[in-house]
């Protein structure tokens, strides 16, 4: 029956099924592969077919005639117990299948019904017993029809419907545990002064363990020792490999490609990257959108609709004196109409996308953000960060004239100094002096002001890089006569960085953002998407001008964030539904008021509250890729939704009117079931270039 | 009764084929093998689960042609055509053993890869139900051998001759698919062949016989069971046609 999460219910301590499908998906989720108590289901199920094969093997001679014909020519012993020993065979063989099959399937119902929940497999079991009493007594008195193909036909295909959609479900769920599959199982830990192989669900945080190079890192951690190119696509996306060193910290399922690393443990279980990826896509499968809404509506009112079209289907049959005509057409009805096809039609689809995506190092955060991105009209796209590489790059170095030092040299005391500091600035200075083939001077003492300078000695002289307000309170005089120069050189609207050597400015560094390699690219992908481009930026006005000019798009700069909220109203009301594409910290209110928020480069930091969608890495390709994804997803929803309704309107009226018999009707349940399953699972294969 | 020799002899020479694609399955069943004793009685588990899908088959089969002589006598053709196809399968099977045909036969394995996980998971038990129960899977992979005479069996129009001839059939598979699961080497790799190409010689000669006759059927003769039988059937009782 519909609308049931099995993977909060697996999580759960206290579980609630709403039916017998529910119970089977929260077993194969529970159980490891094929284990457990699923495994156990499996087998009856085997067992169930194998002596439905012998009911139908026994019963069908007695329908060919055959056997009545040999009857009527030779009156031989065999032939006249023929007929009775293989109808009391098939008794015997199906009262079997009804232990092993109707036997879960009533206790499950049971267990429902305590909760005053109605099931409906448990009145197609019930029917299917009607059907065995009559045919027993049919065999007792030698006289009547026997139905003990059918009601083991329905049983197992009864069965074997809900095992599909259950291994469906909790198929499209295991995207996490098929990341997890890639961890190893056995983990090298520094135990007593030596490495001990342990299994990974035993290593504690700060234990020290060892990763291998071209080995996978079993665990989050930061490095203790050794360095290494790290391979992190499994949790970025991203195919370049990243320096990562003592100090730095690396996740669970990343490859050092070209060294051996030693990790200290810092998060495990539910705290770790890998557990909190799944708890963020479990809280989004919970999260329905408006089409998943309407469809548990409509199944909920249709169960009970169902239930009294079979009754009433029984009561009129019988009321003509044909209870067994009844009683097999009330079991077509039921048969025929699955609520769980109408159940599993949005969800099935919409957790292929997540899984997907989160493939690609997209995850979604609100499980209705699908559906939404599927409608959006405009994407908005913020600058800094997101369509520009958030280290800015050196554009020129300019020397005060008044200064008596050759200008290399005071690059190289300049990148000396920014060697000390982390600040994106520095790295520039850095990657700008290794441009220009000069080598950073050795400074002997540093001093860094967070945030703001830095301040060092070198040949007797004290240099200082920093900010202006920083040189402004650290020099004797300020910044002095080199105030005007300072105000004439220093463009508005970009970031400067200005080198002093003793008490006065000797230059200064410009800056500029440069775009993403993949912008241009990702933003004339989104255009074929028919989506309208936009950039929203705090910037300045002529900076706006050039990034509009590169890329081809309308860029509004110079707004503050409530212009920026402003704007994407504006964009809605005009076009329709709006996507905010940000790095979620700076841009959150943005992000938030958007129809979905994209945030990129979250990395581990996968809970940004404003964002819809977390992009793990910096790709902005992946961008357009979702909006296709999700067009493809909710094509599909589309579809299953309609078979689902064309299916029920076509078969139940044929139900009703007796003209299907209950196995063709349990058939047909099991071909919609698996339709619905094998177009859902179309979504795992997708690669984008599939036209959405 | 002519007609469950011919198929025991069927199954016997087409087990070549049998051993060819079904073999790696006898091979997982006898992996496990501990004594001889323990061998066998597992190969045999295996195979009897195969040749009961195998008479499932026969029955459902001739049940559904009995049904549809009866609802359907204009179709009588039908079981002309059906045996001529069996006839042209049994040949094309014989010509692809000795090579002068080429299937691409990469499905089958793509099909055996993803069977070979669901096989494994019945057959990693050392009691027999288990095994039997992956007999009865390997059983529903589709195999021009099978559906060939399938197809004869269906001929018959009855559920009972019907599953009968395809036990007959199955029967004649076991000693070859049992010798292959328990690892014997009885023959030397030329003899084998020899054997081999023999058997494939034989299978197009049974093929060709079937097409003659399924053509012209004898009028008077060991192999037009058929039909009488059907036509015993149209005259049966109305009240005993009964469809499930």
């Amino acid at each position: 029956m519909p609308g049931s999460d099995s993977a909060s219910a697996a999580d759960s301590a206290e579980p609630l099924y709403c039916c017998y499908g529910c119970r089977l998906a929260a077993q194969i989720a529970g159980s490891h592969g094929i284990q457990g108590q699923a495994a156990w289901m499996l087998a009856r199920l085997g067992a169930a077919v194998a002596l439905t094969m012998a009911v139908m093997v026994f019963s069908l001679p007695l329908y060919s005639g055959d056997v009545y014909a040999a009857e009527v020519t030779e009156r031989s012993d065999l032939a006249v117990h023929l007929p009775a020993l293989l109808r009391a065979t098939s008794l015997l063989l199906a009262s079997t299948v009804f232990v092993l099959l109707g036997g879960p399937i009533l206790l499950a119902a049971a267990r429902a019904a305590r909760r005053g929940v109605l099931a409906v497999d448990a009145l197609i079991v019930i029917g299917v017993g009607a059907t065995l009493v009559y045919s027993f007594l049919a065999v007792w008195r030698g006289t009547g029809h026997t139905y003990f193909e059918t009601a083991c036909m329905i049983l197992v295909l009864v069965t074997l419907g809900r095992y599909l959609e259950a291994s469906g479900r909790s198929r499209a769920a295991d995207t996490i545990r098929a990341l997890e599959k890639l961890l190893p199982d056995e983990v090298d830990v520094w135990r007593n002064e030596r490495w001990v192989p342990i299994r990974r669900d035993c290593v504690h945080v700060d234990d020290v363990v060892h990763v291998a190079a071209g080995g996978t890192c079993p665990v989050d951690g930061r490095i203790v020792s050794g360095r290494a190119q790290v391979d992190q696509r499994i949790v970025t996306g991203e195919s370049h490999p990243v320096q990562r060193q003592p100090g730095d910290d690396v996740f669970a399922g990343t490859i050092p490609v070209d060294g051996s690393l030693h990790v200290m443990v810092t998060r495990i279980g539910a705290a770790s990257m890998l557990g909190r990826l799944k708890s963020v896509l479990d809280e989004a499968r919970r999260a329905k959108g408006r089409l998943e809404r309407l469809a548990d509506r409509l199944a909920g009112a249709f169960v009970p609709l169902v239930v009294v079209l079979s009754l009433l289907t029984v009561g009129y049959g019988m009321s003509h004196g044909d209870t067994e005509r009844a009683i097999l057409n009330g079991l077509a009805v039921l048969l025929i109409s699955c609520p769980c096809a109408l159940g599993i039609a949005t969800p099935l689809a919409v957790w292929m996308a997540h899984g997907a995506a989160a493939k690609r190092g997209a995850v979604f955060v609100h499980g209705a953000a699908v559906e939404t991105l599927a409608r959006i009209r405009t994407v908005a796209f913020d600058k800094t960060g997101t369509l520009t590489e958030p280290e800015p790059d050196v554009v020129a170095f300019s020397m005060n004239d008044a200064d008596t030092e050759s200008e290399p040299d005071l690059v190289a005391a300049a990148a000396g100094l920014a060697k000390a500091s982390m600040h994106v600035l520095c790295q520039g200075i850095g990657r700008y002096a290794q441009t220009r083939c000069i080598t950073p001077a050795a400074f002997i003492e540093t001093k860094t002001v967070a945030g703001r300078g830095v301040v060092g000695q070198l040949n007797g002289c004290t240099y200082r890089l920093g900010s202006r307000t920083f040189l402004t309170d650290g020099l004797a005089g300020g910044v002095g006569g080199a105030g005007a120069w300072l105000d004439d050189r220093a463009p508005a609207d970009a970031a400067v960085t200005i080198l002093a050597r003793d008490s006065h400015v000797a230059g200064l560094f410009t800056f500029r953002d440069h775009l993403r390699g993949d912008a241009t690219a990702a933003i004339a992908e989104i255009r074929r998407l028919a989506c309208n481009v936009r950039v929203l930026t705090g910037d300045h006005t002529a900076r706006g001008r050039e990034i509009a000019e590169q890329l081809g798009v309308d860029v509004r700069a110079g707004l503050s964030p409530q212009d920026k909220i402003r704007s994407l109203r504006e964009f809605r009301d005009s076009a329709g539904p709006v996507a905010m594409i940000g790095d979620g910290l700076n841009d959150a209110p943005a992000l938030a008021a958007a129809d979905v928020g994209i945030a990129m480069g979250c990395g581990a930091d996968l809970t940004r509250e404003s964002a819809d969608v977390c992009l793990l890495g910096n790709d902005l390709k992946v961008v357009p890729w979702l909006i296709r994804l999700s067009r493809r997803a909710m094509t599909i929803v589309r579809q299953n939704l309609f078979w689902a309704f064309a299916y029920n309107l076509v078969g139940i009226p044929l139900a009703i009117t007796g003209r299907l018999s209950p196995i063709f009707a349990a058939l047909a349940m099991v071909a919609s079931s698996l339709l619905v399953l094998g177009n859902s699972l179309r979504l795992r294969g997708f690669d984008g270039v599939t036209r959405a | 009764m002519t007609e469950y020799v011919a198929m025991f002899a069927g199954g016997l020479l087409g087990s070549a084929h049998c051993v060819g694609m079904c073999g790696p399955f006898a091979a997982i069943v006898g992996a496990q093998r501990r004594s001889v004793r323990a061998a066998v009685s597992r190969q045999l588990c295996y195979n009897l689960g195969r040749v009961f899908t195998y008479v499932f088959l026969g029955a459902t089969g001739g049940h559904a042609a009995g049904y549809l002589a009866r609802v359907a006598p204009n179709l009588w053709f039908a079981q002309h055509a059906l045996g001529v196809a069996a006839g042209v399968l049994m040949i094309a099977i014989g010509l692809t053993t000795l090579g002068f045909l080429r299937f691409r036969w990469i499905w089958f394995g793509r099909l055996l890869a993803t069977a070979a996980p669901v096989f494994r998971h019945f057959v990693h038990r050392p009691a027999g139900p288990g095994i039997f129960l992956g007999g009865v899977a390997n059983g529903f992979l589709p195999c021009g051998l099978v559906y060939a005479f399938l197809a004869l069996a269906v001929t018959s129009g009855s559920a009972l001759s019907g599953s009968l001839m395809m036990a007959c059939f199955g029967l004649g598979t076991i000693p070859a698919m049992t010798a292959i699961g328990c690892g014997s080497n009885m023959l030397s790799p030329r003899a084998r062949l020899r054997v081999y190409r023999f058997s494939a010689a034989l299978v197009i000669l049974a093929g060709a016989i079937t097409i003659h006759r399924a053509w012209r059927p004898p009028a008077d003769g060991c192999c037009d069971h058929a039909t009488p039988r059907l036509a015993a059937d149209i005259t049966a009782p109305a009240e005993e046609v009964h469809e499930p």
